[in-house]
């Protein structure tokens, strides 16, 4: 632990908190210091959302202490986290876009006189909280015509307002270009500089040195070490995150690349700017980069949810001429959503139904349905991909991260599709659900199908797959096998810009 | 996953409830708890009624009373499930009310001025339900206009279209063979009309329940985004629900016609009303995806009881509107509150087979 001089202004001691028997947070203690940017590192379901939702409000604590300023506070809701000074910026900004920046600054705080509203008192107060986050904007802008970066400026503004004592960035700069990551980072300099506590998530070992002063490293729910950042190397971070249990968690699969498979020759499209990749049948490919590269792009045109303009996507030698997800999954080509609640699950039928869906005609004759079959069908595939609780008449809802993705993977077993792509396979998914999912995509690699993983998650790229391509601006820009597939080698062109390359 | 093998797994038949799980022995508590999951306060709502109107006035009870309301409730019976098949895909009909109208006035037109058969005067009826379900659907699926707006569109045309062709007169000098054949003869001991909704609860079942165009319904109102990722088409199933949902409104306004022995525009114009508060009584969601056959059929019956019974202890139809509104709202509450129960249900069971 650091030898602190300072009080800290938030500290958690013994904090744990259960899901369903899943710990997914193990008596962690940290302290948050003020005037310091406190970084939070790990993999995915390592602990680190659960900390902040526990700190935020939206979830409570099942055991352990949370002090604000010396004083244990009670954090119920997420109104109660700002009433004790602890507010969040998650990474979708939830602005009201009709409204003006001023009246978005207001919202649940107006300043009135009696039931008047004072206009220019609220004014005056945005105008602060705007000066706060030394922002040029104008406050009668609207939301709705501001960028996303700019809107997260705003969700600051509105974040520290009144009496913030810690504020949570929450990957705040998954969508921002680099010249609004490094507005961001001032902004966040000029709040440290006021004295305020502030925790940073980040999956980027770019940002820690940049904007970190402390790291709290979090492994399968536990707080592995703390420490002052300019203590620690690159190496020993990793080395830390990981754990010796990395190996474990990624299967083996074996490389047999057959005949045939995808063939992406100069694609251009919504996003796209000729793209030319290829995925055998019984291998596993990888496709990463950063948000709004077009790797979820390449995923999208292959599965025909949008439609390319140019070039030529093959399956097996034979060009894809149909429309639509009902064409692709016609070629059998499956292609499984990144964002789960939106396009991935129907939340009002069960998980079986969920699961059967693509594969209706394999179960009916006819018009009709023979549902003793498809129920047998969907609950032999749940249980192999081992859904717990093993409750196929649950609605989706009423499962874990882990188990809706489990839900929607059912989708590609339910008939022989020749092709698989996973757009972000794991995020929001806890560990022990992972690698069940990564051994049910080795399972798919070894029955011969080509698989295709889009990701973000670079310990996933380099260990699952076998071949790996980097996307910028919607191009690829590098290809990585075997020993070059490492998170060193891959890293630095995710920031390459092919157009300055050829120019 | 060796270890998980091991856990016992819930065999469950196809054909049962959705929250069942095995528990030791018949538990009260449980099959009220599944019971409200899937009809809200409907079954309760029924017996109270039942019970008060016949503890009240024994009329209600008499054998002629009961054919009267098998009568009634065959018409908002099918109106019903016709109104069920937009709503399990996330859209309104207001527009049955409309096609109820047209139907019943091009019925008849057919019918009197071109001395047809009485099967042909009732396909001509229907064709009203097949084009207005047709505009429906292409501008709701295709055009992705908001159903409230489209319906309440077309459901105005189709009555504007029935008073511009009548004048605002009933047609009537019918045929003897069309009003006996749909009007009043039996079939089987049971009123023409209870028959044919009995054929249409059968084919409403079986379609949400057994068939693919059900299943991608469902699907498709649950969530139309992830039924779209999955390959379902939904623009057809759209057009096919909303098609047959305009069928069986205008086969209410046949049947209606055959009943009345006359073609009138301005029947039906309670029944967008009376079908959605049916359907959400019975526990279908407005939120689609969800949804009984069974459950659309009580909350007609519901209702027509209720206007029934207190028909006859003599409540005016004023303060009978008012009652109706009322429930309406109740429905809508008790429907946030299943929703919720249904979420919860699943994650806490009280009994874990030992």
């Amino acid at each position: 632990m650091t030898v602190t001089t300072q009080n800290p202004t938030v500290r958690v001691r013994g904090l744990t908190k259960k899901f369903q028997g899943f710990t997914a947070l193990d008596a962690v203690d940290i302290d948050f210091l003020p005037g310091r940017v406190h970084m939070l590192f790990g993999e995915n379901g390592a602990g680190k959302s659960t900390l902040i939702n526990l700190l935020a409000g939206v979830h409570r604590a099942d055991a352990g202490t949370i002090e604000v300023d010396g004083v244990p506070c009670s954090i119920g809701s997420p109104h109660a986290a700002r009433q004790v000074g602890i507010s969040t910026v998650f990474q979708e900004p939830a602005l009201v876009p009709q409204l003006t920046i001023e009246e978005n600054l207001n919202i649940g705080r107006e300043e009135t006189l009696g039931w008047f509203l004072r206009r220019r008192a609220m004014r005056a107060k945005a105008a602060v909280a705007l000066e706060r986050v030394a922002s040029l904007m104008d406050p009668g802008t609207h939301a709705g015509d501001l960028s996303r970066a700019e809107q997260q400026i705003v969700e600051i503004a509105k974040s520290v307002q009144d009496k913030a004592r810690l504020v949570i960035f929450d990957e705040p700069t998954a969508s921002l270009t680099e010249e609004e990551t490094a507005r961001l980072f001032e902004t966040i300099q000029r709040l440290k500089s006021e004295g305020l506590a502030i925790i940073y998530i980040t999956h980027r070992m770019s940002e820690l040195r940049v904007i970190g002063d402390d790291i709290s490293v979090l492994r399968d729910g536990k707080l592995v070490r703390t420490s002052r950042l300019d203590e620690v190397d690159d190496d020993q971070l990793v080395t830390l995150m990981t754990g010796r249990k990395v190996e474990a968690l990624f299967p083996t699969i074996a490389h047999n690349p057959g005949v045939g498979g995808l063939l992406l020759e100069d694609v251009h499209g919504p996003g796209l700017h000729g793209v030319s990749m290829s995925v055998k049948p019984g291998e596993i490919v990888g496709l990463t980069g950063l948000v709004g590269s077009g790797k979820a792009a390449v995923g999208e045109t292959i599965y025909g949810l949008t439609r390319h303009h140019r070039g030529r996507i093959m399956v097996n030698g034979r060009e894809l001429t149909s429309r639509g997800p009902r064409g692709r999954v016609g070629d059998r080509i499956i292609h499984y959503p990144s964002d789960r609640k939106k396009a991935g699950l129907v939340p009002t039928r069960s998980a079986r139904e969920n699961a059967s869906l693509s594969a209706l005609d394999t179960y009916a004759r006819g018009p009709v349905l023979k549902r003793g079959m498809e129920a047998r069908a969907a609950d032999r595939i749940l249980e192999r991909l081992a859904l717990r609780p093993m409750r196929t008449t649950a609605l989706p809802g009423t499962f874990s991260g882990g188990n809706q993705q489990k839900i929607v993977l059912a989708r590609g077993f339910s008939r022989v599709y020749d092709l698989h792509i996973f757009d972000e396979p794991t995020t929001g998914v806890d560990v022990g659900a992972r690698c069940e999912i990564y051994q049910a995509i080795a399972d798919l690699v070894h029955a011969g199908a080509a698989v295709l993983v889009i990701s973000s998650d670079l310990p996933e790229i380099v260990n699952l797959v076998h071949r790996a391509y980097v996307i910028t601006e919607g191009r690829i820009v590098g290809e990585f096998t075997e020993t070059d597939l490492t998170e060193e080698n891959l890293l630095p062109w995710f920031f390459h810009h092919p157009a300055e390359a050829t120019a | 996953m060796s270890m998980l093998k091991e856990k016992p797994v819930i065999k469950q038949s196809p054909l049962s409830d959705p929250l069942a799980f095995k528990t030791s022995g018949f538990s009260f508590y449980s099959l009220a708890r599944k019971t409200f999951v899937a009809y809200g306060i409907l079954p309760i709502l029924l017996v109270l009624l039942l019970v008060g109107f016949t503890l009240v006035e024994p009329r209600f009870l008499s054998s002629g009373n009961i054919v009267n309301v098998m009568r009634q409730v065959s018409f908002l019976g099918i109106i019903a499930i016709g109104q069920m098949m937009y709503l399990v895909t996330r859209n309104y009909d207001l527009s049955n009310g409309g096609t109820v109208a047209l139907s019943s006035v091009i019925c008849a037109m057919v019918l009197s001025h071109g001395g047809a058969s009485p099967l042909i005067g009732a396909l001509a009826g229907l064709a009203v339900g097949l084009v207005v379900g047709t505009i429906n659907g292409v501008l709701i699926a295709v055009f992705k206009i908001s159903s409230f707006m489209v319906t309440l569109g077309t459901g105005s045309a189709a009555v504007g279209v029935a008073l511009l062709l009548t004048g605002g007169v009933p047609i009537t000098g019918l045929p003897q063979a069309f009003t006996r054949a749909y009007g009043s003869s039996l079939v089987m001991g049971l009123p023409f009309s209870t028959f044919v909704m009995l054929l249409v609860l059968t084919g409403a079942y079986v379609l949400f329940n057994w068939t693919r165009l059900g299943r991608r319904a469902f699907a498709v109102g649950g969530n139309e985004h992830a039924a779209h990722h999955a390959g379902v088409n939904v623009k057809s199933t759209l057009l096919k629900l909303m098609i047959t949902g305009s069928l069986l409104a205008a086969l209410v306004g046949v049947l209606m016609t055959a009943r009345i022995s006359s073609g009138e525009a301005n029947i039906g114009l309670q029944f967008p009303m009376e079908s959605i508060i049916a359907a959400v009584i019975g526990g279908i969601a407005l939120n689609g995806g969800e949804g009984r056959v069974s459950g659309a059929f009580m909350g007609a019956l519901f209702i027509i009881l209720l206007s029934n019974g207190m028909d006859l202890i003599r409540v005016q139809s004023y303060v009978q509107d008012i009652l109706l509104g009322a429930l309406l709202v109740l429905a809508l509450m008790v429907d946030r509150l299943r929703t919720r129960v249904r979420l919860t249900a699943d994650t806490k069971p009280r009994r874990l087979p030992v």
